[in-house]
């Protein structure tokens, strides 16, 4: 659906995007996280035919992005960091208007805008005058607005940026249901937890370049191989030493850290599966240490944020 | 059948873009939507009203009522005087109207694009499939339908002439068609700076002061032209069409006449709609240009409508030169002004279409190019100076040929109609040379030579600088500085307004155009002098370009 190969932009000596490339298919949620700076917009502008990328191809359904920008334009949704709305307009009207724009007939209009403004739940809002909506309905709005069309890729830069949690996460149900839907999505932001929920892939983005980019449990299991596990003894310290010292005298065990200086948390870096687990724990059970806690610890999109950037931006 | 509907599409488009353009009516609903738009016809109306009935007691001594008695306070008045007072009533409503079209219409667009762009609304606009064109021409619409409105609202007070008998119908239909023209123009050049500038105040700023040059340039042309001693004997100069572009022309009498060529008269109305299609077509591609994401597609039209233009505009003005005689009985207005005025006017029409040398034909490897033709443009440099090119829309080195064509072809038809006719399109009376054939000659070796020159600029400042933008003010600086510097000099080292007496001025490019008197001996001397002298310059940057073309190259290798 959507193919970006090596696409890059400068500006003077200045590199914005360095050799991107990536491919989305059909309901795919790509999360694109990166630190402010990191060129995330400018790789969304290059995508969505607002910025001519200096060297590098994006295709959209097999469309170039730079020969055919009128007929990328009519397959794309785009909703922009920071946008603004038109005063002495209604909710309604603004939505016509960018039908109109995308050449709908008067009846399909009517259509059109009954439809989106369902899916995005402002129904009750249709005769509200557009600037007299809150900052989360007016990004819900944004995003009606990108759904005129019937899209097949939507572009959401930052869309819940400056939202309260509540609206955020509507907006967030929002994309993940229009994910079902099928549709390709790219959705950026500088802040984690925002994209960990829906997003089935991610890219991190540090100082125009593309570190890392997959699906969530392939980038997981790549940085890291084996499983961490928790296990929390009753007796403190001492007793996580005798665990410990049987642990190391096992193959699937890598190594064993005590993290915990209080409870004795021991963090144990095993390369088994769920089988070789479950025996490890029957093991230790029947050698006679008593455990409080036992539990395999998920690395999250934080852990592998923090693992692949360095925190340096332009 | 497919064939035929895909032919209609395509013929119906541009009508499309007029009726069906959802920008237009998303800007008139929020336009008129509340009383502030009621309110400001309402402010509009009652002004006009105040304006007609005091300007009507100014110029007549006379309240309304009393016309009807046939007499004032003053006592009976003649029918000659109460003429007179009545053209004075005229003049005043009409100007008046005309200094509003002047400061309304550019005010109105030139808001629009910038509008959008601060308020971050563009972008979404530009990711749908309206095209630029249908953008600009969208709030193009919007605006004129506010500036028809005003128009309309203004019928009123211009009735009063047609009443009282200062004006007919057919008059004042001529100056409205002529003030929505300008108005729609005026509005362009807005929506061009509303598109170029980065802030709202700026476009303002810019869209006003070009505004200002339009106005007084062609008012300079127009008073060079009916109150200077070059006058044409039985009708209007063919530049009475451009200089109508400026409002407070068009309401005058030249405006309301009609100009010949050859065995064909245009009315006056006619070659400034003509004009003004052409400029607002230039203006609306400019904008569509500098609207960024992909406005570079425009450009090969833009400088095909350049080309045209600049064209278009050298041939009337030497055409204008050549067939204008002195005649002072028939000075259409009573201002005495010697010929140098009138070869400024001259001056500025030439000025008005040089500016496209540095601005369009710098020649830049890949920003402004569309999609594929970027490595073309790239790789060209070094093989631009060939004359085939001429015709075609690239950032080669097109303009001084097509420049040579039009002039040499100007020539060969004045040649031709003196072969033809015995006589050649003018008079030979007081104040023009002796020999026609060797003015002809001169002024097309002086225009093409100035042509040449700033090219050449250009050229050279593309060659040397890496940005297109730095290459654009360093020609455009250099054409300036040629330009302007030696009038500061001269007039520095002499006896300040005199100094074009000096014999270092004929060293300045432009001489011959204040040489028109003939002060420092005739004419086409001085223009064969500053041709010679513009072509050195010109061959001296081309070489320069050249030279830094092969070093840059051996550096590279």
């Amino acid at each position: 659906m959507l193919e970006v190969n090596n696409l890059r932009k400068t500006y003077g000596a200045l590199v914005a995007v360095e050799g991107i490339s990536l491919q989305l298919g059909p309901g795919d949620i790509f999360g694109f996280i990166g630190p402010n700076g990191a060129g995330k917009t400018s790789t969304i502008k290059m995508i969505s035919t607002l910025l001519r990328p200096t060297s590098g191809t994006a295709t959209i359904d097999g469309i170039d992005v730079v020969r055919y920008p009128r007929e990328v334009r009519s397959l794309i949704g785009y909703m922009p960091d920071a946008f603004g709305v038109y005063d002495d307009i209604k909710v309604w009207e603004y939505l016509d208007f960018f039908a109109a724009a995308y050449r709908q007939s008067r009846t399909e209009r009517t259509e059109t805008v009954d439809r989106v403004l369902e899916l995005t739940d402002l129904t009750e809002k249709r005769d509200t005058f557009v600037q007299g909506l809150s900052r989360g309905m007016q990004q819900r709005l944004c995003l009606a607005k990108c759904l005129v069309h019937d899209p097949k890729v939507l572009l959401l830069d930052e869309p819940a940026s400056g939202l309260d949690p509540r609206a955020r996460i509507a907006i967030k149900e929002l994309i993940a249901r229009l994910g079902g839907m099928g549709k390709t999505i790219i959705v950026s932001s500088h802040i984690l937890p925002e994209l960990s929920d829906f997003c089935n892939r991610i890219g991190i983005m540090e100082r125009s370049k593309l570190l890392i980019e997959g699906d969530v449990e392939t980038i997981i299991r790549q940085l890291q191989p084996t499983r961490q596990l928790l296990i929390t003894p009753l007796g403190g310290v001492s007793a996580a030493g005798a665990i410990r010292a049987a642990l190391e005298l096992r193959e699937d065990v890598e190594r064993a850290t005590i993290e915990n200086g209080d409870d004795g948390t021991l963090r144990v870096a095993f390369t088994g599966g769920n089988t070789e687990q479950a025996l490890l724990l029957r093991a230790l059970i029947e050698d006679g240490h008593q455990i409080s806690s036992f539990t395999e610890a998920a690395m999250d999109l934080e852990d592998v944020f923090m693992r692949v950037t360095t925190g340096r931006v332009h | 059948m497919m064939m035929k509907r895909k032919i209609l599409d395509s013929c119906l488009a541009p009508l499309r873009m007029l009726w069906a353009n959802p920008v237009v009516v998303r800007d008139l609903r929020a336009q008129m939507r509340g009383t502030k738009s009621y309110w400001f016809q309402g402010a509009y109306l009652l002004l006009l009203g105040i304006l007609a009935i005091s300007g009507y007691a100014q110029a007549t001594g006379q309240s309304l009522a009393d016309l009807h008695r046939g007499y004032g306070t003053a006592g009976p008045v003649s029918i000659v005087e109460a003429q007179g007072k009545l053209e004075g009533f005229y003049y005043f409503i009409f100007l008046t109207l005309a200094a509003l079209i002047a400061l309304i219409a550019p005010a109105l667009t030139a808001g629009s694009v910038i509008g959008e762009r601060q308020r971050q609304s563009l972008d979404l606009l530009i990711t749908t499939p309206l095209t630029a064109g249908e953008l600009l021409i969208g709030k193009m619409l919007s605006s004129i339908a506010f500036l028809g409105l005003l128009l309309c609202l203004s019928l009123p007070a211009s009735a009063l002439c047609v009443l009282l008998g200062g004006a007919t119908i057919s008059d004042v239909f001529r100056i409205y068609v002529l003030l929505a023209v300008d108005g729609i123009v005026l509005a362009a050049i807005g929506l061009f700076f509303s598109c170029a500038s980065r802030t709202s105040l700026l476009a303002l700023v810019w869209t006003y002061l070009t505004v200002v040059a339009v106005i007084y340039g062609t008012g300079m042309l127009y008073i060079g032209f009916n109150g200077g001693e070059v006058i044409q004997v039985s009708a209007v100069s063919p530049l009475v069409s451009i200089t109508a572009l400026n409002p407070f022309v068009a309401v005058l009498p030249p405006a309301q006449m009609s100009w010949t060529m050859g065995m064909v008269s245009v009315p006056v109305w006619v070659g400034t709609a003509v004009v003004a299609a052409l400029l607002l077509r230039l203006l609306v591609t400019a904008a569509t240009y500098r609207l960024g994401a992909h406005g570079g597609e425009s450009g090969p039209s833009l400088r095909r409508q350049a080309l045209l233009l600049s064209g278009l505009g050298m041939f009337f003005t030497v055409y204008s030169i050549l067939t204008a005689v002195p005649d002072n009985s028939s000075r259409l207005i009573g201002i005495s002004i010697n010929a140098e005025v009138t070869a400024f006017g001259l001056l500025a029409a030439f000025l008005a279409a040089t500016p496209f040398l540095p601005g369009l034909f710098v020649p830049v490897s890949a920003e402004d190019a569309p999609p594929g033709a970027s490595e073309q443009n790239a790789a060209g440099d070094g093989a631009l100076y060939r004359l085939g090119r001429a015709f075609r829309p690239e950032h080669a080195g097109a303009l001084p040929y097509f420049h040579l064509l039009t002039l040499v072809l100007t020539a060969a038809a004045l040649i031709a109609f003196r072969v033809v006719n015995g006589v050649l399109p003018f008079a030979a009376s007081p104040g023009v040379p002796a020999s026609p054939v060797g003015l002809i000659l001169s002024a097309t070796f002086h225009i093409s030579g100035l042509g040449f020159c700033f090219w050449a600029i250009s050229r050279f400042a593309a060659g040397v600088m890496p940005g297109v933008t730095q290459a654009r003010s360093l020609a455009f600086g250099s054409f300036v500085l040629l330009c302007a510097l030696p009038i500061l000099v001269l007039s520095l080292t002499s006896r300040g307004y005199l100094w074009h007496n000096e014999p270092a001025a004929m060293l300045w490019l432009l001489y011959p155009f204040v040489n028109a008197s003939e002060s420092r001996g005739p004419v086409f001397v001085s223009m064969l002098l500053c041709g010679l002298q513009a072509f050195t310059w010109g061959f001296a940057f081309m070489l320069a370009q050249i030279r830094w073309h092969r070093s840059a190259a051996v550096a590279a290798a």
